[in-house]
């Protein structure tokens, strides 16, 4: 017999998603993904997660990782029921997409 | 339930085999040169000289690159390599040619440096089929795809001739002259190591420093230009020895020396990591070697060295310069994403990872550097004068760095260098 699925609002769950993915890192740069500006979007829809992100560089080494652990980290919040992760390139990321704090931890302010 | 996906890249075990031994080779080599210090000051024409440049250059040098170029092909141009499998099998080919090759040439075997050098030779002609097979799978076409491509051109031509060089030297078929030799030097030196380097340093830096918007034209310009000078130089050398061509192909390849350092700096300007690493601070010395072996070679070819000490040390300025630094600064980077990437990628998500800056020794690196740029200093200034208890002394300083680097690259690359992705990966989530 299966466990009954915690039931939260959309809203909320997106609320911890994005909460979530900012315990991931980029394990090269230590500043994770949300500050680095890399997840474009986050939906949910019945307990079911949507992320379209990016990395750095089309030839980033962390191409097939990366992916794997935003999926990963979404499937730990209770009530998300599935994770589904997207790359895209379009458009291409560039570092003005980083946020204040990811800039100041690179020393670039 | 997550699945873990299956990758473009070979196991763990194939580019951690090549890479553990290249670590093999640069002790051997960092131990050598204070102990060969009377031969290295003397002249270049000795076979332990030889065998000590082979060394470096194969199982050292080269052998690092295969091992970087196994595990950087996938991931950083989006190519899948063909045939793994057969890499792994490559490997002890490749190794048995070379620990066979090494002590023959140190002994002057003429037959042994036949029979393990046709082992060598298969070996890297292999390698370099694999790899060229395996480029119709390039999805990134960044410069380091063209420089590769090209280095591996070069990298039969300098096989092709060495092959030659070494079976006729069992066989005397005809006299190999000292031009014809330089011109195998510069083929293996310029050719494949050097546009390898080059190649693989404009992908690192970009990704590494946060370099962004760097235009790509003078890297493209100094490829054709690079290539144009190093062709011309081969043909100079072998058709033309003494004339002028030699000097100004020399020095074209010279300027496009002169053009990478220029553009390395100028990608470095776009970085949006501002504080410099350990590894950077490599990338300096080794960027500072190569304008001064450029420097040493055209002295050389225009007849104003005042001795043939002035040729070793000019292939001491390249290969433990150029890229002994290089090597020893980017393995600060490849092998702990080496390491994360197979043994905390299954968890990564779910639990917390230690950052790639964390499994290196921060303050081993950095005492390393210190001795590695001291006693290579030294060794360089010890070669020029032709002192050997200068080249014994700052060689122990190089040595000892060397030592300090093994260290910190062992704990990460000897696990991987036996053992299966697979194996990692369930290990760590096991744990």
């Amino acid at each position: 017999m299966t466990e009954p699925r915690l039931q939260l609002p959309d809203d909320l769950l997106a609320a911890e998603a994005w909460q979530q993915l900012e315990c991931v890192y980029d394990p090269e740069l230590g500043v994770n993904l949300v500050d680095l500006g890399l997840i474009y979007r986050l939906d949910v829809k019945d307990g079911k997660v949507q992320v379209e992100m990016t990395l750095t560089t089309p030839g980033c080494p962390m191409s097939d990782s990366m992916p794997d652990a935003v999926e990963r980290a979404l499937l730990t919040i209770p009530g998300v029921a599935h994770a589904s992760v997207e790359v895209v390139w379009e458009p291409r990321w560039v570092p003005e997409m980083m946020s204040e704090r990811a800039t100041r931890e690179l020393g670039w302010v | 339930m997550m699945t873990i996906k299956p990758k473009r890249s070979p196991g763990p075990d194939l580019p951690g085999r090549y890479l553990v031994t290249g670590l093999v080779g640069f002790m051997i080599f960092a131990f050598g040169v204070p102990l060969l210090a009377p031969e290295l000051v003397r002249t270049n024409d000795d076979l332990r000289v030889f065998a000590l440049t082979h060394l470096a250059v194969l199982g050292w040098i080269t052998m690092t690159m295969f091992g970087a170029l196994y595990q950087l092909f996938p991931v950083a141009l989006g190519g899948t390599v063909r045939s793994p499998r057969l890499g792994r099998w490559n490997y002890w080919l490749l190794a048995t040619g070379i620990a066979g090759f090494v002590p023959s040439f140190y002994r002057g075997w003429t037959a042994g440096v036949a029979i393990f050098g046709s082992l060598t030779v298969g070996g890297i002609l292999h390698f370099a089929f694999q790899l060229l097979r395996s480029y119709p799978s390039v999805r990134d076409w960044h410069p380091m795809a063209y420089y590769v491509l090209a280095a591996l051109v070069w990298l039969i031509a300098t096989i092709g001739f060495g092959f030659v060089y070494a079976l006729n030297w069992h066989f005397a078929w005809f006299r190999v002259t000292d031009t014809m030799l330089a011109a195998h030097v510069q083929m293996g030196l310029a050719g494949w190591l050097g546009l390898t380097l080059m190649g693989v340093s404009y992908k690192l830096t970009e990704l590494f420093a946060l370099a962004h918007g760097h235009s790509r034209a003078l890297t493209f310009a100094n490829l054709g230009v690079w290539n144009v000078a190093l062709l011309g130089l081969t043909l100079s050398l072998l058709f033309e020895p003494g004339g002028w061509l030699v000097t100004g192909f020399a020095g074209l390849l010279a300027i496009a020396a002169l053009l990478h350092v220029v553009d390395i700096a100028l990608l470095l300007r776009t970085r949006r990591r501002r504080k410099l690493t350990v590894e950077q601070w490599h990338t300096f010395v080794s960027l500072g070697s190569l304008l001064a072996a450029a420097a040493l070679g055209l002295l050389l070819v225009s007849g104003h060295a005042p001795g043939r000490n002035w040729v070793v040390a000019y292939g001491y300025a390249a290969l433990a310069g150029w890229f002994g630094f290089a090597i020893v600064g980017k393995s600060y980077k490849i092998l702990p994403f080496l390491s994360w990437l197979h043994r905390f990628s299954g968890v990564a998500g779910r639990q917390p990872v230690p950052l790639l800056s964390e499994l290196v020794d921060q303050r081993l690196a950095w005492s390393s550097f210190g001795l590695l740029a001291v006693g290579f200093t030294g060794v360089l200034v010890g070669l020029l004068l032709g002192d050997a208890t200068v080249v014994r002394t700052a060689g122990a300083l190089y040595a000892a760095g060397a030592l300090l680097f093994a260290l910190n690259a062992a704990r990460l690359v000897l696990p991987l260098a036996f053992l299966r992705r697979s194996q990692l990966v369930s290990q760590e989530m096991t744990a």
